[in-house]
């Protein structure tokens, strides 16, 4: 049971993580390779602000032992922070393969950086010590944390998961997937396109801020080895399988590659003395998928679901309903029918 | 409105790598006309287009749109300022629909702010559905009722050109630069476009096409401007064009449909 | 100042070895106008390839030329298999698959051999003193084997009939087919060409770190884009200035800092040079206007 619990918490957190990279590159259509980066740093944040300060031979910075919520917080902002200043540079001039090349520059610097540079994480042996947060405070023993963080994760992605939604049913979200589709255009009409896709990379970079909180506390503690910045390709699976841009298909994709992966490998034969064969047989089925999804089924599972303008007399109170999944010639038919020439 | 000066087009200037695209380029677009900007292939018309549109700086000269300077402008605010132009391909937004597609022609900025999807999307909405009524109108006119929950992507090029045209219709922009709307265009859709012009410029647009098709200039530009070799040669109505000599030796045989 | 003549000599041979994989990289870019992100595991293919044969055989030579052979059948079996299946599909979205394979081909080799890095020792030769600069003979064919392929490319591309037909397809595809070029079977031999060096590029930089992995290949991906980046993608000279200005400047930049920052100095490089230089160091500012 607990492992369940486990495996569906960290699906949660993992999903919100795709939700923050389907605001990015689903409905804005920037190739963000440097996103673990940002869960990375939110991740460490989290820890060394609410742990004590370092005790020798351990550095890190911070260690201010704040409370776990508002180490959340902070953590978040100055990840947006750098989000702020990522895409400000990067943003401006930067599209498609340029943009992807230099956001996985940026996150393999860091990545060196954080892994050398001991006095800011504590090198290769990374940070520890986030033991339970909040459990004392709100009287929960060892027994039962992993619900309470199973309940808190399920709530931050559902409320994740309704900013979304919202976003893409409004016209900055219909704006978001024209930026996608066609830039100069957007741009002819009067938007600014770096403004627009500059707010979807902020908010989608919070997303990032909150879920590395989240796998702070889940995990307890974080080094080089519990992230490299591939595995952001990891995420670009789940939301290639369940559908860019439509948030129910994210979630799904991506409890689908995470659980369904994680299950796969578990049952796997191991080769003795070859420790290695399991994980890798994972990540070449991952890019086995990315490769399939890509060139059969771009749209991925559960396709994007446009708005579709059911109201046809002028001066009618109008309705716009969500759409099927695929618009199917017939339907087209129907609202043709409901009363046009 | 009459006499006023729509656009006004000095001196403009710019190479490519070494190689002159616009070199020298004045004109001057009186306000609610139609006028065309012919030429042969790489006179720089296109070029000219993305100067005056702020798609490219130039490397000198000035442009004002009713008085105010628009070189040095980003694209974006030059179309808020009014002037909207189109381009060579139609460029639709695909995974949109036909409805979506024109409502984004709208001026309605302040409803896309990214805080209002969260607060106040009721208002929003119903926003919207007011200026529903008039696109679906617009629609309608364009005879695209039938295909208006399409994603734009399945329509036919010329569907997509009346696409075009109902997302300027929407902007109702003060001055419309058309890069080549004849492309691939049949002669009845042709004529379509050429009404959707006069229609404009009678609620007060000025608009510009570039176009290669001499017969459609005809029909429907008040006068033409000239290029060739990334200047103006010549400026004037249709039929004072012909008997110019720098004019008929640019073309030099391309002027068959004369 | 001795010390800064054994660095731009390092330098020397980083930038030969940058300047065979970064031209192989180039050349795949210019005929199919991808930027091929499993680039990297056709090194560590050659690599692998070199070791296997070194292993059985004992000889140098056989495990250069077997790297090449099997690094221009990946190349080729790379452009069939796989960018032509995508040769429809935007850009972005052959870049997103490309990331894909180079996980694929990386784990295969992962399950196939372990993820261990193994030792690749072949005799360096004794260092010899050449003016200010010190290298050994090992590293003197090195940097030679890198002027030569560079010299025959130049050859290649300037002189012979395959050469101007490379050329044309890099301009314009289409163009080029209806000018008579077969398009296709130019793009498969460069790929094969490609591959050739790429996998020759493996063994040389196996040989010379005296080490690799079946991810040693993509930890050098990085800088042969920068190095590609500098001297223009898809323009073979200009990568080839390029590997050698990125090569000079890693080991001098690397010599005064820990030398573990290499690599991330290497990626702010890149990032650099996205920035301000995306057409290349050779060319001007390029006169994209921000939308």
């Amino acid at each position: 049971m607990t492992y369940l619990v486990t495996i569906v918490t960290e699906a949660c957190i993992f999903s919100i993580m795709a939700l923050g990279l389907n605001l990015i590159w689903g409905m804005s259509g920037d190739f963000d390779l440097g996103y673990y980066g940002y869960i990375a740093l939110s991740t460490y944040l989290t820890i060394v602000l609410s742990d004590g300060p370092a005790q020798a031979p351990v550095q890190y910075v911070f260690g201010t032992s704040l409370p776990y919520p508002l180490s959340v917080l902070i953590a978040t902002v100055v990840v947006v922070a750098v989000g702020a200043v990522v895409g400000a540079v990067a943003l401006r001039g930067l599209r498609e393969i340029y943009f992807a090349l230099t956001t996985l520059g940026a996150v393999s610097a860091l990545y060196i950086v954080v892994g050398v540079y001991t006095p800011l994480f504590n090198g290769f042996n990374g940070v520890s010590g986030l033991y339970n947060p909040m459990g004392t405070v709100l009287g929960i023993g060892y027994n039962g944390y992993h619900y309470f963080l199973l309940a808190l994760s399920a709530v931050i992605l559902v409320a994740v998961a309704w900013v979304v939604q919202r976003i893409s049913g409004s016209p900055f979200g219909r704006l978001l997937r024209a930026v996608r589709d066609d830039e100069p255009a957007v741009a002819a009409y009067g938007r600014s396109v770096f403004w627009t896709k500059y707010k979807a990379y902020l908010i989608g970079v919070s997303f990032s801020g909150l879920a590395g909180g989240l796998f702070a506390a889940f995990l307890g503690s974080f080094n080089p080895t519990a992230w490299q910045p591939i595995e952001v390709l990891t995420l670009y699976a789940g939301v290639l399988v369940g559908g860019r841009g439509n948030v129910k298909g994210v979630i799904a994709g991506t409890f689908v590659v995470y659980i369904g992966f994680v299950e796969l490998t578990r049952y796997l034969p191991n080769m003795p003395g070859h420790a290695e064969f399991a994980p890798a047989l994972r990540q070449v089925l991952i890019g086995l998928l990315i490769i399939l999804f890509l060139r059969f089924r771009p749209q991925g599972v559960f396709p994007e679901r446009l708005g579709v303008d059911v109201g046809d007399s002028p001066g009618w109170a109008t309705r716009l309903r969500r759409g099927p999944r695929t618009i199917k010639p017939e339907l087209v038919g129907a609202s043709v029918a409901e009363g046009d020439r | 409105m009459s006499g006023e000066v729509a656009l006004d087009v000095r001196d403009l200037h710019i190479s490519f790598g070494g190689v002159k695209a616009v070199d020298g380029c004045s004109f001057e677009v009186p306000a609610a006309t139609a006028v065309g900007l012919i030429g042969p292939n790489g006179a720089g018309k296109s070029t000219a287009i993305d100067l005056i549109s702020g798609f490219q700086p130039p490397d000198a000269g000035q442009v004002h749109f009713h008085g105010t300077p628009l070189i040095g402008k980003s694209p974006h605010v030059i179309s808020q300022l009014g002037l909207v132009r189109t381009f060579q391909s139609p460029r639709e937004w695909g995974s949109l629909t036909v409805m979506d597609n024109v409502m984004l022609g709208l001026k309605a900025f302040d409803r896309e702010r990214a805080s209002l999807a969260l607060f106040g999307l009721g208002k929003v909405k119903k926003q919207e559905d007011r200026d529903r009524v008039r696109v679906r109108e617009l629609l309608d006119s364009f005879n695209l009722t039938a295909v208006k929950n399409l994603p734009a992507s399945r329509l036919s090029g010329g569907q997509k050109r009346l696409v075009e045209f109902a997302r300027i219709a929407a902007a109702a922009p003060r001055f419309v630069i058309l890069d080549e709307p004849m492309g691939g265009v049949n002669p009845v859709l042709g004529e379509r476009i050429g009404a959707a012009i006069k229609e404009l410029v009678a609620n007060g647009s000025t608009v510009m096409v570039v176009e290669h098709n001499l017969a459609f200039i005809d029909a429907v530009c008040d006068s033409v401007v000239v290029m060739a070799q990334g200047r103006v040669i010549a400026q004037g109505p249709y039929s004072s064009l012909r008997d110019n000599p720098e004019v008929v030796s640019a073309y030099l045989g391309e002027m068959d449909n004369v | 100042m001795h010390q800064f003549g054994l660095d731009v000599g390092v330098g020397f041979v980083t930038a030969a070895i940058l300047a065979l994989s970064a031209v192989a990289f180039t050349l795949e870019y210019a005929v199919s106008r991808v930027a091929n992100l499993a680039h990297g595991e056709l090194l560590t293919i050659g690599a692998f390839a070199a070791w296997l044969v070194q292993r059985d055989t004992g000889s140098v030579i056989l495990a250069a030329a077997s790297a090449a052979v099997i690094g221009g059948l990946a190349g080729v079996a790379t452009n069939v298999f796989f960018i032509e299946r995508f040769s429809r599909k935007p850009v972005l979205v052959t870049l997103i698959a490309s990331l894909g394979l180079s996980l694929i081909l990386q784990n295969v080799l992962v399950m196939i051999f372990g993820a261990a890095t193994k030792s690749y020792k072949i005799n360096q030769g004794a260092p010899h003193h050449y003016g200010p600069f010190v290298f050994t003979r090992a590293e003197l064919l090195v940097m030679l084997s890198a002027v030569v392929v560079a010299i025959a490319l130049y050859g290649l591309l300037q002189w012979t009939k395959f050469g101007r037909a490379l050329r044309a397809v890099a301009e314009n595809r289409d163009l080029a087919r209806a000018s008579g070029v077969p398009a296709t079977r130019v793009i498969t031999l460069t790929w094969l060409l490609a591959g050739v060096i790429a996998g020759f590029a493996g063994f040389v930089l196996a040989e010379n770190v005296g080490a690799f992995s079946p991810s040693f290949g993509n930890s050098f991906l990085l800088i042969t884009i920068t190095a590609t980046v500098a001297g223009g993608l898809g323009r073979p000279y200009g990568t080839l200035i390029g590997a050698v200005l990125v090569g000079l400047a890693l080991e001098l930049a690397g010599s005064y800092t820990n030398s573990s920052y290499e690599l991330a100095i290497a990626f702010a490089m890149l990032v650099a040079l996205m920035l301000l230089r995306p057409n290349g160091l050779l060319a001007g500012r390029g006169r994209l206007v921000r939308v």
